[in-house]
């Protein structure tokens, strides 16, 4: 299991920290402890499929993270729970002045659990520094729905690749293996991202991982994705099984909402196939 | 005499005649073809370029000058750890798959001819499945155990990687061989300011990001026809 980090001195409304736990009572997950300070707020968990699967949306009040703020989210399933954690907007880096905002999320998942981990859609401002860092950690048995979904910025407005840097990692270990990697730095000024083989022009980008311990229901689940993407209108998606235990989803967009039914579509499909529960009716989001 | 030898070994390793099979892979250029996202010259060095400056520089050209270093310094443990975040990096899995088979492919030539030269360590990890030997890192084991210099092996990589696209793209698009070597000629540059850029970064630098290429990779598993195994 990883170790997390502890809540420490913060600046108020700069440095935010959550921490969630969630816990398996009887036949449904109930969040057994929370903590968090601004800007980072988390509803109480609300149910949408039944009672097995504990939802909650972890808010930023302050619409965004302007240089210099630093968030840090734990989030702990302990055996067999099920947590969806999700947010009612996007999350809009702003204009910074030198220093970088931050977000820093480790997530595990004990033995049996399933966390589905869909945050909103990132905003890069033109001018805004950022990284973040998503690890999950899963013991066995476990299943991890991830998505990371990225605007190249405030595309109504003409803003297109026009932030200094974005950094993005995403590691996810299962059993102590590291099984996949997301590593992703952006600096606009010295290169162009919008053209063939990188954004394609599109104005939204998605990645689904989707890990789980069930080899033989790979590949035809790939081959599954892959083909309602193709069908899908406004989106350039494929679907690939991972070196072990999972499968993984891209796709491009022309707009965030065609992305947005994309991923919709995308993770009903994989949550009936692996979790065997039923489809989500909406991105909460949205 | 040694810096001539080195330099024939480097020549030797990445001559389409060497049978690690890297010739029947075209990394994703097949699906833009395919899907007439590629239909030109003009197209192929478009697609060339975001392969190398997004797929390439950060990655696989890092992880070559990364491991020859640790190779010179009989490192296998960042061999080993370079090779097991490469493998965790490629999510389209015919990229992962053809980046594993022509690494050992040219881990089992070259260990046939020159196998006391192999670092210790890294051949039998990759025996037993602890290591998935992918061909950068391979790549570099085998230009360190030609003593050759790690400028003159990443110059060397960067040149395969790009000749190995073009020569896809003469075949699929299709173009004509002089083409070709414009498209080549085009992309030097680049490749030498990657080659340059390379140097001065470290494992905390690996990354990549060609999305569009990464989606074309994995579209290509469900191809009806292809000519590629990429």
């Amino acid at each position: 299991m990883c170790s997390l980090s502890e809540p420490g001195l913060h600046r108020t409304g700069r440095d935010g920290r959550l921490r969630l736990v969630f816990r398996k009572q009887g036949d449904k997950t109930i969040l057994h402890d929370s903590f968090s300070t601004m800007p980072l707020q988390a509803f109480q968990p609300f149910r949408t499929d039944g009672a097995a699967c504990a939802c909650t949306y972890i808010v930023n009040p302050t619409g965004g993270l302007a240089g210099g703020d630093s968030i840090h989210m734990d989030i702990t399933l302990d055996d067999q729970a099920h947590a969806l954690i999700t947010a009612p907007s996007a999350n809009r880096l702003y204009r910074s002045t030198g220093d970088f905002s931050s977000q820093d999320v480790r997530i595990a998942a004990g033995k049996g659990a399933a966390i589905e981990y869909m945050p909103g859609y990132v905003i890069p401002f033109a001018g805004s520094l950022y990284r973040q860092k998503t690890r999950i950690c899963m013991e066995k048995g476990a299943a991890a729905f991830i998505l990371d979904f990225f605007t190249p910025g405030r595309v109504a407005r003409g803003e297109y690749m026009l932030f200094r840097e974005y950094r993005s990692i995403t590691e996810i270990e299962y059993c102590g293996e590291l099984i996949l990697s997301e590593r992703v730095v952006l600096r606009p000024e010295t290169a162009g991202y919008g053209g063939t083989g990188f954004l394609e022009s599109s104005t939204a980008m998605a990645a689904i991982y989707l890990v789980f311990d069930n080899p033989s229901i790979e590949r035809p689940l790939a081959g599954a994705l892959h083909a309602m993407l193709d069908g899908m209108e406004g989106v350039y998606g494929g679907a690939s099984a991972l070196p072990s235990r999972g499968v993984s989803v891209r796709l491009l967009g022309e707009g965030v909402r065609f992305a947005e039914k994309a991923i919709l579509e995308i993770w009903s499909a994989a949550r009936k196939s692996v979790m065997g529960t039923e489809a989500l009716s909406r991105l909460h989001w949205t | 005499m040694d810096k001539i030898k080195s330099l024939i070994g480097i020549l030797q390793i990445t001559d389409s005649f060497f049978p690690s099979g890297a010739f029947a892979y075209s990394w994703g250029l097949e699906t833009y073809v395919s899907e007439g996202r590629v239909k030109d010259m003009n197209g192929l060095v478009e697609f060339l370029r975001a392969y190398l400056a997004g797929m390439t520089r950060r990655c696989d050209a890092l992880a070559v000058k990364l491991c020859i270093e640790a190779a010179g310094a009989k490192d296998v443990q960042t061999v080993l750890r370079i090779d097991r975040l490469i493998h965790s990096m490629k999510l389209a899995g015919e990229m992962r798959e053809g980046s594993m088979q022509t690494g050992r492919q040219l881990l089992k030539v070259m260990g046939l001819l020159h196998k006391s030269a192999m670092p210790e360590g890294f051949a039998q990890a990759v025996e037993r499945g602890e290591a998935p030997g992918h061909h950068p890192v391979v790549f570099a084991l085998v230009c360190n155990s030609l003593g050759a210099a790690r400028d003159e092996a990443l110059a060397a990589y960067l040149y395969s990687a790009a000749a190995g696209i073009v020569s896809a793209g003469v075949r699929l698009i299709p173009i004509g061989h002089t083409e070709g070597q414009k498209v080549i000629e085009d992309i030097k540059p680049l490749l030498a300011g990657i080659a340059e850029e390379v140097l001065s970064l470290d494992e905390d630098d690996i990354s990549a990001f060609a999305p569009g290429i990464e989606i074309g990779a994995m579209r290509h598993e469900h191809l009806y026809t292809r000519l590629f195994r990429s």
